[in-house]
């Protein structure tokens, strides 16, 4: 197991990409703050996990605010005396054309996909310097790259978001701490489910560049470059949509 | 999936398989589970590196290939699937960079360059691809190099074969995509392979390091460790990407 004896923070844990990766990171021997704004649905995580041999515990956070973002990172510590891995996962994305994007709307995305990463970037960092190291692993999006209709104030943010992982991981790599930014494409996940529209199968036997992504998949990414094994994988964008884009 | 069976009853094509990261590549696809062939211009180095994985129980092959022979190419391909049946992976790490600044690049350098690094890795893909598309799955990873993104002083016909390779490999994977083929790349920075220590001193090594990132050299397994997740089921999601091992040097988008 890669995971044995590390603690690992994945937010938006409570669904899609977030719980995948919480489970997969279970699976590897991890012990895990599972986080998320609907503890409910963290908490299944969690029971998941446990359920499975594993250790977690559920935990509260409103990304959107930054001391909450910063006690979710001492929680982990309090929990688990320890952080090695943070992975940003959570994010929202509500659609608007951009002549209808409110300034409640921006706010609301910016702080959630931005200033709440960004914070918990920051707390995770001091923790992982006075241990000697650590991962970040932040999840931002294809349209970070290019533009997708009635997606501004997210592309926005995962665009800030991308750039302000290089600045970390330059800033972080002499402390041993790497990050990297994942870049899924299209991903069949509760969350764009319930916001309506078609999402076409994903079965094997559906050419990756045509079907969407699958929560695993991406969780696979988010681990594999958190492990050891890409122990010199540092400031790099790893994009998992099947060669779709490739942009 | 558990460490030691990723790749059990798959058969991975090796190029360069006989030093650095391709012998590094080989021996970690042999570890896990992997029948492997390693393809090299030296036999006598890609023997021993296959007596060393064999005695740790990996099982391997030896193909003598000339990179710049489309007809030793076809030959490895038609051998590899006449022996096993099957071609699952294609690593295509091998490569030549000898160093010449752009004004003393002759054409006989450019076209020795150009010939290894890039055009033998394009038919090398298409000949195992056919048999990955009778197959209706596979997986190819190149190995690039930070040259593809970044000034690299003295490697500029090297940094076209690379920065050409990672633009093929993005319409190779499209092409490929409807037969469940996967194209990814590696792009490594520094590596501290056996033919970079032969050709710098200690000294060197230890000054360059000062200004890298991580404050040292890459090591061959550490891409190699990039190539076999690449090849690996756990990155089913990635087709037509690039990852970089560099630890943090530089960061192309």
């Amino acid at each position: 197991m890669r995971f044995s004896g590390k603690v690992v923070i994945v937010t938006g844990a409570g669904s899609g990409v977030g719980r995948a990766t919480a489970l997969l990171y279970g699976k590897e021997g991890a012990r895990i703050l599972a986080a998320d704004i609907d503890e409910g649905s963290a908490g299944k995580t969690v029971e998941k996990i446990r359920g499975a041999g594993g250790e977690a515990e559920p935990f509260h956070v409103d990304l959107s605010s930054r001391a909450q973002a910063h006690s979710m990172v001492e929680a982990a510590v309090d929990f688990f005396a320890r952080l090695d891995v943070l992975a940003n996962v959570a994010g929202i994305y509500p659609r608007a054309p951009v002549e209808k994007v409110t300034e409640e709307h921006l706010d609301r995305v910016l702080a959630v996909d931005l200033k709440g990463p960004f914070f918990a970037c920051q707390a995770a960092v001091r923790a992982m310097k006075a241990q000697g190291g650590g991962v970040i692993v932040n999840v931002a999006s294809g349209t970070a790259f290019y533009g997708l209709e009635e997606h501004a104030a997210y592309s926005a943010a995962k665009g800030g978001l991308v750039s302000v992982g290089r600045v970390v991981a330059v800033e972080a790599a002499r402390h041993g701490i790497r990050l990297n930014t994942v870049v899924p494409g299209r991903t069949d996940t509760p969350g764009l489910r319930a916001r309506g529209g078609s999402i076409p199968e994903t079965g094997d036997t559906v050419p990756a560049n045509e079907r969407w992504m699958r929560p695993e998949e991406i969780a696979e990414v988010i681990v594999w470059c958190s492990s050891d094994g890409a122990g010199m994988v540092n400031g790099a964008l790893l994009r998992v949509d099947g060669g779709w884009k490739m942009l | 999936m558990s460490e030691g069976t990723r790749f059990d009853g798959e058969v991975a094509i090796v190029t360069g398989g006989a030093s650095g990261i391709g012998r590094a590549s080989a021996s970690l696809f042999a570890n896990e589970g992997a029948r492997v062939v390693i393809a090299d211009v030296d036999e006598g180095k890609a023997r021993r590196v296959a007596e060393s994985i064999a005695t740790a129980g990996g099982e391997v092959v030896v193909e003598r290939v000339d990179l710049s022979s489309l007809s030793d190419l076809e030959a490895l391909v038609e051998r590899t699937a006449e022996r096993f049946g099957q071609i699952d992976i294609l690593a295509n790490v091998a490569a030549i960079f000898p160093s010449a600044s752009f004004m003393k690049t002759s054409p006989t350098a450019w076209d020795r360059i150009i010939d290894i690094d890039l055009k033998a890795v394009f038919f090398l893909t298409q000949a195992v691809a056919r048999k990955m598309i009778e197959q209706n799955r596979g997986a190819i990873v190149n190995v690039a190099s930070g040259a593809a993104f970044r000034p690299v002083p003295g490697m500029s016909a090297y940094s076209a074969a690379k920065g050409g390779l990672v633009a093929m490999t993005r319409t190779i994977a499209h092409e490929l995509a409807r037969y469940h083929i996967r194209v990814n790349v590696v792009a490594p920075g520094h590596t501290a392979s056996e033919t970079v220590r032969a050709q710098m001193s200690q000294r060197s090594l230890d000054a360059a390091a000062d200004g890298l990132m991580a404050g040292r050299w890459l090591e061959p397994e550490e891409t190699a460790e990039a190539i076999v997740f690449l090849a690996s089921s756990a990155a089913s999601g990635m087709s037509g990407a690039v990852i970089n091992v560099n630890g943090g040097d530089f960061m192309p988008h």
